[in-house]
């Protein structure tokens, strides 16, 4: 009797328990969910107060005409379109495509950012400039009554649409009508339509996607030729016990280098990890090579592991190059080195390489950039001379070295300046003077570590 | 005696409750090697836009996360396509704001990316594709082909599969 009871009061209690933990676990509950869909929210409406503030500024941009007033006008514009993709990337939206929205304002951020430079240096903007600005107001100002109806038509907490997504054409995912997947879903959808592609000297333009490899050239290779070019580089690798590494499979791959990619085992080692090469169709130029080996205690010094980088670049048939920088990982160090027209350094025509400081053998191997890059330049005769670059830069720092470079630009154009190593206040700078104009093309300042050498 | 027992059960209970909630505290604390550097992406070459400490640790748990016991290449390929994606217009334009985009990665949507401790080679796979190594071309999209993906995905461009992974752009 007496247990009974007991039990049943056990029970009881327990009940009561679970019942007080539901409810709190509840409570709990929604109290998380409500400050994770608040995060979502505040996303949703800075991403529209920022496109509202970029359709002002890109208005004002069109009859503003004192260079002063555009800069920042234009500037401004740039820092609210790219406040507004931060926003956007924000939002519980991944498994939507909705890129041509990111695109749109990357794409008016940047442009405004290179016409807002353009009037910095005291240049006018030209008649087709203004005509793309005036475009790209049009379409903002489009793009905001449309974020300004969906907001308002919002009547209670905004549903996003992750529930009850549907498959529509060519398998792109469809919100269900009224959440904010659809909205913008109907947004992306009109802008990838209707706006024009533009070409201007900034990274999201156009063009810069469309680069084609300027050193990839001959006949197309077929894959047994790829295999024994592939070979032949792994066994310059310098393995410590020289082992030899024969193709083990391969596939194609077709990037913007249609390659051959081979896996390669090392004979009678089979503890050594599989290597792969890319070795491109066209002129069998090895692409890059990667090797997962793992270093033990590193042992080489820095100067010893920059020189069997060097000697591997030159027994890889790479010529005239010269080590730029290094920088140390923990058990290796990857080496950059350049190639050398005359006596210019022409920065974009890099390979890197990677050295074990253990074993001094090279792990990895990448020319993407030389093979993208690479071409004899016609380099007209300074008019801004040596002396001149020299004179400009005495009057900021101590000038070390000056020497003679070709630089890549943002927009994969390229410069042919002055480099003038210096320092000043006990920091070395780089400053790039454009051999034509003078002007400073760039100001980079060198980080030196017991780790190897950086630029910021 | 059956009170006895009830007090067992109730010790027992509590112990069970004690793990639930100490448990995942004590479960692993294996140390992670530790990197010295900052890494830059093109050292001396004059390049903007270096990656940070922040953004290594970042790549190394999601390659962790999505690619972990991948071939080592493909490990790398998984950096480069965040690193891609960071360089695009069509996706936000830092290492976090890629990573942590919602419902971009699974990894980061089921919490694997920091349960699951980086292996020696994740971290060798991100730092070289820190390093600019890209084995994709300059792929902005993985996926598992065995998984339940969305259809749309076969629409990409597809560059290669390496591993598990199909990637294209």
């Amino acid at each position: 009797m007496q247990n009974r009871r007991l039990l049943s009061i056990a029970a009881v209690g327990l009940l009561l328990v679970a019942g007080v933990w539901l409810w709190n676990y509840n409570q709990e509950n929604t109290r998380v969910r409500n400050s994770l869909e608040s995060g979502y929210q505040r996303a949703l409406f800075s991403m529209v107060d920022h496109v509202q503030n970029l359709n002002t500024l890109l208005a004002k941009g069109q009859v503003i005409q004192d260079s002063g007033q555009g800069v920042l006008t234009l500037a401004s514009a740039w820092h609210e379109a790219e406040s507004a993709r931060s926003s956007l990337g924000q939002m519980p939206l991944g498994r939507f495509n909705l890129t041509s929205v990111q695109k749109y304002l990357a794409q008016v951020g940047d442009y405004s950012y290179s016409l807002a430079r353009k009037l910095s240096r005291g240049e006018t903007l030209t008649d087709k400039e203004q005509e793309t600005l005036a475009t790209l107001s049009q379409e903002t100002d489009k793009l905001n009554r449309d974020l300004q109806t969906m907001i308002g038509s919002i009547k209670s907490k905004p549903t996003w649409g992750t529930k009850g997504v549907t498959v529509g054409v060519k398998g792109q995912p469809v919100a269900p009508a009224g959440s904010i997947a659809d909205g913008l879903g109907k947004v992306d959808g009109r802008l990838k339509d209707e706006v024009p592609s533009i070409t201007y000297d900034g990274p999201f333009s156009e063009h810069v996607e469309d680069i084609k490899p300027r050193a990839v050239s001959g006949g197309n290779i077929t894959i047994e030729r790829a295999g024994m070019i592939a070979e032949d580089f792994a066994n310059k690798l310098g393995t410590k016990e020289k082992q030899t590494y024969r193709v083990t499979s391969a596939r194609r791959v077709s990037g913007n280098i249609p390659a051959y990619s081979l896996i390669m085992k090392a004979e009678g080692d089979s503890r050594r990890p599989d290597i792969t090469v890319d070795v491109s169709q066209t002129g069998g130029h090895v692409i890059h090579m990667l090797n997962p080996y793992q270093p033990g205690e590193a042992t080489l010094d820095i100067g010893t592991a920059v020189q069997k980088a060097e000697e591997f670049c030159r027994a890889a048939g790479y010529d005239n190059m010269i080590t730029t920088g290094s920088l140390r990982h923990p058990k290796n160090l990857m080496v950059t080195q350049v190639w050398q027209q005359g006596d210019t350094v022409a920065y974009p025509d890099f390979v890197k390489v990677t050295v074990a400081l253990d074993t001094g053998e090279i792990t990895a191997f990448d020319a993407r950039g030389y093979l993208t890059a690479h071409r004899r330049r016609d380099l007209p005769k300074p008019k801004f001379t040596a002396e001149d670059a020299h004179d400009k830069a005495a009057a900021r720092l101590t000038v070390d070295r000056i020497r003679s470079a070709i630089i890549p630009m943002s927009d994969a154009s390229e410069r042919f300046v002055w480099e003038v190593k210096g320092r000043a206040n006990d920091q070395t700078f780089l400053i790039y003077y454009n051999a034509e104009t003078g002007d400073e093309e760039k100001v980079l300042q060198v980080i030196e570590s017991p780790d190897g050498t950086y630029t910021m | 005696m059956i009170q006895k027992r009830m007090l067992l059960t109730v010790a027992a209970f509590l112990l069970i409750l004690t793990v639930i909630v100490v448990g995942p505290k004590i479960k692993h604390n294996k140390d992670w090697p530790r990197f010295r550097t900052a890494t830059a992406a093109e050292t001396l070459a004059p390049q903007i836009g270096y990656p940070t400490y922040d953004d290594y640790w970042l790549l190394v748990r999601v390659i962790s996360g999505e690619a972990h016991s991948e071939p080592y290449v493909g490990q790398v390929g998984v950096g480069a396509v965040i690193l891609n994606r960071v360089k695009s217009p069509l996706f936000p334009q830092s290492v976090s704001e890629v990573v942590f985009e919602p419902d971009a990665f699974e990894s980061v949507s089921n919490g694997i990316m920091w349960s699951l401790p980086p292996s020696d080679e994740n971290m060798t796979a991100a730092q070289a594709a820190l390093d600019g190594w890209d084995p994709t071309y300059g792929a902005l999209f993985f996926w598992n082909p065995a998984k339940d993906v969305s259809p749309w995905i076969w629409s990409r461009n597809i560059v290669t599969a390496i591993g598990r992974h199909v990637f294209g752009h």
